[in-house]
């Protein structure tokens, strides 16, 4: 690609004193594309988000924004983006419409038009005091200080919590909106639904530590699924045994239960040839793949992560 | 920028504004109008201050109590009127670099295309601005009320007066600002701040009486404001310079800290 990526993350390392908050992450996020950032609660979603924002000062590592570190000079970058914090707090006695004007003039930009547009868009009352608004409400507002000078990177903490399912889908627009002019987003959630549904790649933390990072595809491919076969006959699950990517955990006669990583063609010729007769399976979503990467016990051989 | 940052703490906080302010020429205007009963009765008043122990004398330090700059200072001059500067200036330091990260608004208010020093320097230039509004109010409230009952206080003596507090609470507003850059806690920077004036204020108080506190007069921040008694000899140059200078340090101090803080970890 020959733009710079919109964020670097070169082994940032934070720690609060004595206490990890994430060690050595490296990835980044390139121009037009959503990179969704998963991780169970407490695992630093955060701290890399607020450091990107420079609200903190990474241990050793860095990170950039258009390449330039922001501990060195975040003031450009930040003209760029828009953050939404994942605990918003806004000025409660405010209304949401001096609120917006207030960051307009701090960032010395008329945002007037943009903001009478998302405002109308997300059906954000702008008379009303903030402190009397709904988290919902807040949220939004929250959204619409973000977007409202188009800004070329997007950084959002969990921006959908609070939003009802009709609001949730104007965002995912406004979002799709922004990466077809060639925004980038990082956008981190512990919802695997809505990482799956806009984001082209995902990088998953656990306990500080990237676990993964690749193509939302690659990743579904990666995911164990669990595969349960029914046969006109008993068969022996030795026969299965050999398809590359397949385990069986579990042979009940006639019924052979498995988990397969990967794509299944091989294993449904094979179990054709056996006399297939019916194959049922949950729906393959990251969610296992989440749970298989973040999961305490043993976690199964993986190919990138790290 | 500046202005809409500035506007919006000024708005916030306009009814606490004109709660002190009021207080302030409420408290000008009741010390004033005493004044008259006092200056009449004259012998009487001379002859009681006289008998007062010579240490509650030196601590209020009354000296000259029934002329009018002596009067002023001993009533207003040794204990409200610094108090009142000192709060303003405790209370605004300490909001400046630690409201916003308490209540959590710092994140996107430092999210946007302004540096943190500049942040911080609007911050401080609003609160002097307000300490210098009190100042031309108490001047101007001390020249109308002094000029109604005939007290005669040279108008450059009052000014001096005023400019001595105003140096007060800004000594004070930079140790709660050098205190909220550190700690990111309003409560804490508050609290520092009022119990190192009141500790200052209790040394200067005793020091005619006890001499280790005398040896510590020229590093107390009273000493450089109102020890040179204003109201009837005016500013030293000295002074002034020890507590700017004062300010300087600390206000340098607060913007290396809150430039590298760790806003809300």
């Amino acid at each position: 690609m020959p733009r710079e990526p919109a964020i670097r993350l070169e082994q940032l390392t934070k720690f609060y004193g004595r206490r990890l908050g994430v060690r050595d992450i490296s990835f980044e996020v390139n121009p037009g594309e959503v990179v969704g950032f998963l991780g169970p609660n407490g695992s630093g979603k955060t701290t890399v988000l607020r450091s990107i924002m420079g609200l903190l000062r990474p241990t050793s590592g860095q990170a950039q924004l258009f390449g330039v570190d922001v501990q060195e000079s975040g003031i450009h970058g930040r003209e760029h983006t828009g953050y939404l914090p994942g605990t918003l707090s806004l000025y409660e006695r405010m209304t949401a419409s001096s609120y917006l004007r207030f960051i307009a003039a701090m960032r010395r930009r008329d945002c007037s038009r943009r903001i009478d547009e998302l405002c109308e868009r997300f059906a954000v009352d702008r008379s009303v005091r903030i402190s009397e608004m709904s988290k919902g409400n807040k949220q939004k507002v929250g959204v619409v200080q973000a977007f409202m000078h188009d800004p070329d990177l997007l950084v959002m903490d969990e921006p959908t919590s609070g939003l009802d399912p009709l609001v949730q889908s104007e965002f995912d627009d406004l979002l799709r909106e922004s990466t077809a002019r060639g925004a980038a987003v990082l956008l981190s959630s512990h919802v695997m639904s809505e990482v799956e549904r806009l984001a082209s790649r995902v990088a998953i933390v656990n306990k500080g530590v990237m676990v993964a990072f690749d193509r939302v595809d690659v990743m579904k491919d990666r995911a164990t699924v669990t595969i349960v076969l029914e046969f006109s006959r008993e068969v022996d699950p030795h026969q299965l045994a050999d398809v590359p990517g397949f385990v069986v955990t579990r042979s009940d006669g006639s019924v052979v239960t498995g988990v397969m990583r990967g794509p299944e063609a091989a294993l449904l010729r094979r179990a054709l040839d056996l006399g297939l007769v019916a194959v049922r399976s949950p729906e393959q979503t990251l969610d296992q793949l989440f749970r298989d990467l973040v999961s305490p016990g043993p976690k199964p051989p993986s190919g990138r992560a790290a | 920028m500046r202005g809409a940052l500035a506007r919006r703490v000024l708005t916030e906080r306009a009814r606490g504004l004109a709660g002190w302010s009021l207080g302030l020429v409420a408290i000008v205007a009741l010390q004033v109008s005493v004044y008259p009963t006092i200056r009449d009765s004259q012998k009487g008043w001379s002859d009681l201050t006289e008998q007062f122990p010579e240490a509650f004398r030196e601590i209020l330090r009354i000296s000259d109590y029934t002329t009018p700059s002596g009067y002023l200072t001993t009533e207003l001059f040794t204990f409200v009127l610094p108090f009142i500067f000192i709060g303003v200036g405790a209370a605004w330091g300490a909001r400046s670099a630690a409201e916003e990260e308490e209540n959590g608004t710092a994140d996107v208010l430092l999210s946007l295309p302004v540096s943190r020093s500049s942040l911080l320097a609007t911050r401080v230039l609003t609160t002097w601005t307000v300490l210098a509004a009190l100042g031309v109010l108490l001047t101007a409230s001390l020249v109308v009320g002094t000029s109604l009952v005939d007290m005669e206080v040279p108008v450059r003596r009052i000014v001096a007066g005023a400019v001595s507090l105003m140096l007060l609470g800004a000594v004070f507003d930079a140790v709660a600002l050098l205190v909220g850059s550190l700690s990111g806690r309003r409560g804490v920077a508050l609290g520092a701040s009022l119990g190192i004036s009141l500790a200052a204020f209790v040394l200067y108080s005793l020091a005619p009486l006890v001499t280790t506190f005398d040896a510590l007069l020229p590093s107390n921040p009273f000493q450089w404001t109102l020890g040179s008694r204003p109201l009837t000899d005016g500013l030293d140059a000295a002074y002034l310079t020890g507590a700017t200078a004062t300010i300087a340090v600390l206000a340098g101090l607060s913007f290396a800290a809150y430039s590298r803080r760790d806003v809300g970890a």
